[in-house]
């Protein structure tokens, strides 16, 4: 599970930290913000720190169709280091932390460090590398690491004989998927064989056919309790191996539909649903709401709270929160917005007293509509200067 | 005919002197606004309410989880009604609920005067304190009900008070709505009137019995604020004399 983000120089991501100081990251966290706040950025961002890990930097630029300088914040003078730090608990209350600052010219990190309760278990600096033992003892290379590779030098060791704190890093960064880049349209598409339904959705139907028997019927399942018309979902296998997605309707007489004339809700709610069946434990959802009718939302709340992975998603709509209960969105509703300078910063939405006292009265998706982010934005940042206190309720 | 005040705590309509739900009688411990609301609609009735045991006190916290307990439909901003009101309009419409039922219960006119300071910050718009009444009235209304009082001071109820204590009383008391709300701020309406009190060798414990005594005079305080909750105050305490009616207009919305 991962319990805090810190980054630096990542688009608007200044100096940022998900939660704010002083938090850990629960099991589902909700970004909400006016447009721009830097939400998509954030879920970039932790996406992005995933693949430094997978050793993919490029190709994750490539999806994006992104060159690496875009990255660094351009408030400014321009440096070409994007500084991270993720904590991650093991399940046992141990922290383990991975820091790292990444070269955006050399696409690598330069400089890494991995820390698990006070010990230092990985650390790479001017090339030269020092691994711990299984045991903990930290062993320092002499000579210089001369490997090439992308991203971080996690992504090439063979971890088999170190300290598995950090297999364990590398294998709950494996376990991230984002999805903020999923569309209905890419999810239509007819794709070849893959165990994974592709960064946009794009190998959705692949996917689908590589899951168990159980696992279909389960998502079946899941799938009818939004639309019980749904008879059937199935998979044709076409010429060389192409997959193809197909739904049955229970009106009188429907025969099957293809995707391609499915409705972007059902393909999204069921491409949400289908991330139970996945190997991934952390999921990024971008604007969860999109596509999706309010008499849904409840379920698709109940869903990714109760999904039994961690779950990040940013909304605009109040319905999402509204179906939140209190306690989580006490601890889960993150607030972005933007300073006078451009920087991004976060904060727990029902921390501040105003939302508080709003919440003892209203549901939280009524807090959240009945406040103008942008004009509590202003409010934060003076009361940051410490020219005004936030002594509402209003 | 009784009167259910809800208000913020012990510096306006008063607290309740055991913790938990409504009180009434020698339970509820009145803070000045309820004083102020006592004088007035006295002078109408005939009869001090909080004398004769008929104010109710429901405190804000006991509101608060009525409201939360109420099915009411959710209250979104749109054409009707801006942002920063729900708040408001939610705690109007539960008020008036309990009136209603009160009514229904007692068989007799149940009215409602529901308290909030204006506050506000630097940021805050101009009319922030005209969308509190306004979502407030409209928190009555879409319950049907027609015995609600707004009562929210600007900034707040300090700057009633010293419109009557102030130097020459009862004077160009509408830029006394101008002071700030926050009480953190220098000139804030608190720090101003307890200098006023202080030049009085008073303190804001003696404001009940300046009311008494008549040193506030509630008919006399002119400022646009107090003037907009006067004039709905002693129409609902008119009307509810006349007991023409028992709280609702229609069924509740």
């Amino acid at each position: 599970m991962i319990t805090r983000f810190h980054v630096e120089n990542f688009k608007s991501l200044v100096h940022f930290d998900l939660p704010p100081a002083g938090h850990r990251l629960g099991g589902f966290t909700c970004l909400i913000g006016l447009n721009g706040s830097g939400k998509s950025t954030l879920l970039q961002a932790l996406d992005f720190v995933a693949h430094l890990a997978l050793g993919k930097v490029e190709e994750w630029l490539e999806q994006r169709n992104w060159r690496s300088s875009e990255l660094a914040t351009n408030l400014g003078k321009r440096n070409p280091v994007i500084t991270f730090e993720v904590s991650f608990d093991d399940g046992q209350g141990v922290e383990t932390t991975w820091h790292g600052r990444f070269n955006l010219h050399h696409l690598r990190c330069t400089s890494e460090r991995v820390e698990r309760a006070g010990q230092t278990l990985l650390e790479l600096e001017s090339d030269r590398l020092g691994l711990a033992t299984p045991e903990g003892v930290l062993h320092r290379r002499e000579d210089k690491l001369n490997l090439v590779y992308q991203g971080s030098v996690l992504s090439i060791l063979q971890l088999n004989d170190a300290h598995p704190g950090l297999p364990f890093v590398k294998e709950s960064l494996r376990q991230l998927k984002s999805l903020e880049l999923l569309s209905p349209q890419l999810l239509r598409k007819r794709s070849y064989a893959s165990k994974d339904m592709g960064v946009g959705g794009e190998k959705f139907s692949a996917f689908l056919a590589g899951l168990p028997p159980e696992s279909k019927q389960e998502l079946f399942q899941a799938l009818q309790r939004f639309y019980p018309h749904l008879r059937d979902w199935r998979v044709k296998t076409l010429r060389a191996g192409w997959k193809d997605l197909w739904f049955g309707e229970d009106y009188p007489g429907a025969g099957s539909v293809q995707a391609t004339h499915i409705n972007d809700g059902l393909l999204r709610v069921m491409a949400i649903l289908a991330q139970a069946h996945s190997p991934y434990s952390f999921l990024l959802f971008d604007e969860i709401e999109n596509g999706i009718n309010p008499e849904l939302v409840e379920k698709l709340v109940d869903f990714l709270i109760g999904c039994g992975k961690q779950v990040v998603v940013t909304t605009h709509s109040p319905l999402i929160l509204n179906y939140i209960s209190d306690e989580i969105a006490k601890s889960g509703v993150v607030m972005l917005y933007k300073t006078q300078q451009g920087e991004t910063r976060s904060v727990r939405f029902f921390d501040l007293p105003a939302m508080q006292e709003k919440l003892r009265v209203l549901g939280p998706g009524e807090v959240f509509a009945d406040t103008r982010l942008g004009r509590l934005a202003s409010e934060l940042e003076q009361q940051a200067d410490g020219s005004t206190t936030l002594t509402l309720p209003r | 005919m009784i009167l259910l005040l809800s208000g913020e705590g012990a510096t306006d309509l008063g607290t309740c002197r055991l913790p938990g739900a409504d009180c009434e009688g020698r339970d509820f411990e009145p803070g000045p606004m309820a004083w102020l609301v006592d004088g007035m609609v006295g002078n109408i009735w005939g009869y001090s309410p909080l004398n004769a045991a008929a104010c109710v006190l429901v405190p804000k916290t006991a509101l608060a989880i009525h409201c939360r307990t109420e099915r009411m439909g959710p209250a979104l901003p749109g054409k009707k009604r801006g942002t920063e009101t729900a708040y408001f309009f939610k705690n109007a419409r539960g008020l008036a609920r309990m009136a209603l039922r009160w009514s229904a219960q007692k068989d007799c006119p149940v009215g409602a005067v529901l308290f909030r300071d204006t506050d506000g910050t630097a940021s805050s718009p101009r009319s922030l304190w005209s969308d509190k009444v306004n979502s407030m009235e409209a928190g009555f209304e879409a319950e049907g009900f027609v015995l609600g009082v707004p009562m929210v001071p600007k900034p707040k109820s300090e700057a009633w008070l010293l419109c009557a204590l102030q130097t020459v009383p009862y004077q160009d008391c509408s830029r006394l709505e101008d002071l700030p709300g926050n009480d953190g701020s220098p000139n804030s309406a608190k720090d101003e009137l307890d200098k006023t009190l202080d030049r009085r060798g008073k303190s804001y414990g003696d404001v009940p019995q300046l009311i008494e005594d008549g040193a506030i005079d509630p008919h006399r305080i002119q400022m646009p604020s107090f003037d907009r909750f006067r004039e709905c105050l002693e129409s609902v305490a008119t009307r509810m004399l006349r007991g023409g009616a028992l709280g609702a207009s229609r069924s509740g919305g």
